[in-house]
């Protein structure tokens, strides 16, 4: 997550969302996912791709497979 | 498609039960719904409780009444109540999730109203991101993949003129358009890098403004899909008063379409107009954005940069690959 929005990894946290990370932009989104994708071996459904906007439901995602 | 989650309260927005013991937040929890209400879920509680306790429990609660767009907070049951807020909201019993943890209240909707989906409070983002649609202005999903095309089509053009001749672009650009309020509103509160004032603007703000002045929309469409309101230029009298682009198109010289058509517009009621730049933190790459349009420097007022421009002087600065509609 860190790497795909140029962010230190010290500044994601558990309250991290596109709300505080500036970078984190619909292009940056796109990509992150297809990161979380290749890495967790996992697919997330069209529906849910943009729904996937913090960190908090991101865990949720990965964990909810 | 899921639009309110409705919340019990002992024991789910706090631990413990009001009236008989000391209750502690779950201030995570808490957090959480907070997020969900400002990424457009719609909130409500429904307890059986005092009213009266609840409203004072929650003045110390991170969760305030602020988030709650309706409770039902007495001693019925909550299949009734479920279905009257379903009403206040003006949305169907099936697109409630309820929230609670006690299995009794659970099961009882469930028999009764088995449309409504019944989580327990562990289950809420995983929920939230299954049933709901929190990407609000953000870009739905078709446009992530519209935009991940776009990045993937591009990479077979080697120079960048005949790619962007090749997306075929359709601005639409609409003057005081009532529905467009909210979205205006959004891009002056998020739009940092191509605002030429950075101004904000509230939703009331928007409003009022359209009574008087001129609020241009731009939206723009290309072979890929759909960009949605991506642009926004403010006329009021002879004055250029904001100007801003979304990050999402730019590099694409939008820009320029957009202002010569908005020119096109005012040149048959104005023979000049005045603009402001006005620096902010992160604008800096919009600083000589009047100077590229032909605008004449005036002179500094303070930090801002004023310009003048005749009308007649003005000649179109757009490449021939948009069409308007």
């Amino acid at each position: 997550m860190a790497k795909s929005f140029e962010v230190a990894i010290e500044d994601i946290n558990d309250d991290s969302s596109k709300d505080n990370i500036e970078s984190w932009d619909s292009l940056h989104h796109i990509m992150m996912i297809v990161a979380l994708e290749r890495e967790f071996n996992i697919t997330v459904p069209d529906e849910r791709v943009g729904n996937l906007i913090s960190y908090k439901l991101i865990m949720s995602e990965i964990n909810g497979i | 498609m899921k639009k309110a989650i409705i919340f019990d309260c002992d024991n789910t927005l706090w631990d413990g039960v009001i009236g008989e013991d000391t209750v502690i937040p779950r201030i995570e929890f808490q957090k959480d719904i907070i997020f969900l209400a400002e990424h457009g879920v719609i909130i409500g509680l429904c307890s059986r409780n005092n009213e009266a306790d609840i409203m004072e429990t929650l003045q110390s609660q991170l969760l305030t009444f602020d988030y709650i767009s309706v409770s039902r907070i007495n001693w019925r049951d909550k299949v009734s109540n479920i279905k009257e807020i379903a009403r206040e909201l003006n949305i169907g019993t099936d697109a409630i999730v309820m929230c609670d943890d006690s299995q009794f209240e659970i099961n009882m909707i469930r028999e009764n109203l088995p449309e409504v989906m019944c989580i327990y409070p562990d289950d809420l983002l995983v929920t939230a991101s299954k049933y709901f649609d929190l990407t609000g202005d953000f870009t739905k999903t078709n446009q992530y993949k519209e935009q991940y095309q776009r990045v993937k089509y591009s990479e077979q053009f080697t120079d960048i003129s005949s790619y962007l001749a090749s997306l075929d672009m359709v601005l639409s650009i609409r003057c005081n358009d009532p529905g467009n309020i909210q979205r205006v509103s959004e891009l002056t509160q998020k739009t940092n890098q191509f605002n030429l004032t950075g101004k904000r603007l509230t939703f009331e703000q928007v409003a009022e403004m359209m009574k008087w002045s001129m609020v241009f929309t731009l939206s723009v469409s290309d072979r890929f899909g759909d960009c949605g309101i991506t642009g926004v230029c403010m006329v009021c009298g002879d004055s250029i008063i904001n100007f801003m682009l979304s990050c999402r198109i730019l590099g694409r010289g939008i820009e320029f379409a957009f202002m010569d058509y908005i020119i096109n517009e005012l040149i048959k009621t104005k023979h000049h107009l005045f603009a402001r730049y006005i620096p902010t933190d992160r604008n800096r790459q919009t600083e000589d954005f009047f100077d590229k349009l032909g605008f004449e420097f005036i002179r500094h007022d303070n930090n801002d940069k004023i310009y003048y421009m005749w009308l007649k002087d003005y000649k179109p600065k757009a490449q021939n690959i948009f069409r308007y509609e």
